[in-house]
């Protein structure tokens, strides 16, 4: 990758939540809901939906995935200082969706064939 | 080797009393007895940077107390800087040797930051994270010198808990190589953000940076 580069590699942020027992559609209602259209103003473009088993357990933790795609490290800083500034933000991870939460973890990803080409700065 | 720090933010918006201030703490700070000085304006783009960076590298804590306690530095430099009407802010690190290691440039770019570490700062979780840092410079090449120390003394904005400083051929090494490689932005930034179950620092920090004509990160 050079910085003049028009398309810079798509870099995926995966959004890996284990819902509370019996919470997995409320939580995914919650996260659709509360924090998707911040994202989405932030830059980021939820591209899949995922849910594991694929049914929603009545009395089990459901696993859910959330890939979010955004354009290169412009879009990875972009997306994370408008986060900082967001009181909104901090309230949902820290306040609101730990009531639904049993864990979860955030992966910043990138294609393996992209790798060389982020490291060529 | 024994360093302080000082991100010096004037007070007053006259440059006449701007620059008395600053001479007068330049003047201190080549009567301190250190073995090296770094006192520089910072550069554009500085984040709670101050406009002047007054680093010392002190052969030990004892030469460094020795230099403060001083009644001709208490009376000048020390009586400045507690000046509400010269100096609207003031962060200020005292550190021994951290983790460090690379070869400074003769001349180039010095950047420290500043961290506050309080999000559950367990031992386990500042381990990980110094862990991390510190392998920047092992995918940064643009990095030439860097430390990672912990301050024995810190005040100011925050009660400062690491103060991480790399020294680069120019400016482009900081804006270019260390903000755009993944290792920094997909990897160590999560202890820097409220989105990351793994994070750690406040969002409060100060990131400074200036020109320099002499290595500044001492050794050992």
């Amino acid at each position: 990758m050079t910085r003049d580069d028009p398309a810079p590699p798509t870099v995926y942020v995966i959004d890996d939540l284990t819902a509370r027992p019996g919470q997995g559609d409320a939580l995914r209602r919650a996260y659709l809901d509360r924090y998707a259209p911040g994202a989405q103003r932030r830059g980021m473009q939820l591209v899949h939906e995922l849910v594991s088993p694929p049914c929603w357990l009545p009395d089990g933790s459901n696993r859910l995935l959330f890939v979010w795609t955004v354009p290169g490290p412009g879009g990875v800083w972009a997306m994370k200082h408008a986060g900082r500034q967001d009181p909104e933000v901090v309230a949902w991870w820290n306040e609101h969706a730990p009531t639904l939460l049993a864990s979860r973890s955030r992966s910043i990803c990138a294609r393996t064939d992209d790798l060389s080409g982020l490291a060529d700065v | 080797m024994f360093s302080s720090l000082r991100l010096v933010t004037f007070a007053g918006e006259s440059v006449a009393a701007r620059d008395k201030t600053k001479q007068l703490l330049s003047d201190a700070s080549r009567a301190t007895g250190a073995t090296s000085t770094l006192f520089a304006r910072t550069s554009p783009g500085v984040w709670n940077g101050g406009d002047l960076i007054w680093r010392a590298n002190y052969r030990d804590e004892s030469h460094y107390r020795e230099a403060e306690q001083s009644e001709r530095f208490r009376e000048t430099a020390a009586a400045a800087l507690a000046s509400q009407s010269r100096v609207r802010q003031l962060e200020h690190v005292v550190f021994a040797s951290g983790v460090s290691g690379g070869t400074s440039p003769r001349r180039g770019l010095y950047r420290v930051a500043l961290f506050c570490a309080n999000r559950d700062p367990s031992p386990d979780r500042l381990a990980r994270f110094a862990r991390d840092t510190v392998t920047l410079p092992r995918h940064v090449t643009a990095i030439r010198r860097w430390q990672l120390a912990t301050p024995i003394h810190a005040s100011g904005s925050r009660p400062w808990t690491h103060v991480w400083e790399q020294e680069y051929d120019d400016l482009a090494g900081l804006t270019g190589p260390y903000m755009l490689h993944p290792s920094h932005w997909g990897h160590v930034d999560r202890w820097f953000d409220p989105e990351d179950p793994d994070w750690l620092i406040d969002p409060v920090l100060c990131h400074s940076f200036c020109e320099t004509s002499a290595p500044v990160i001492g050794t050992r």
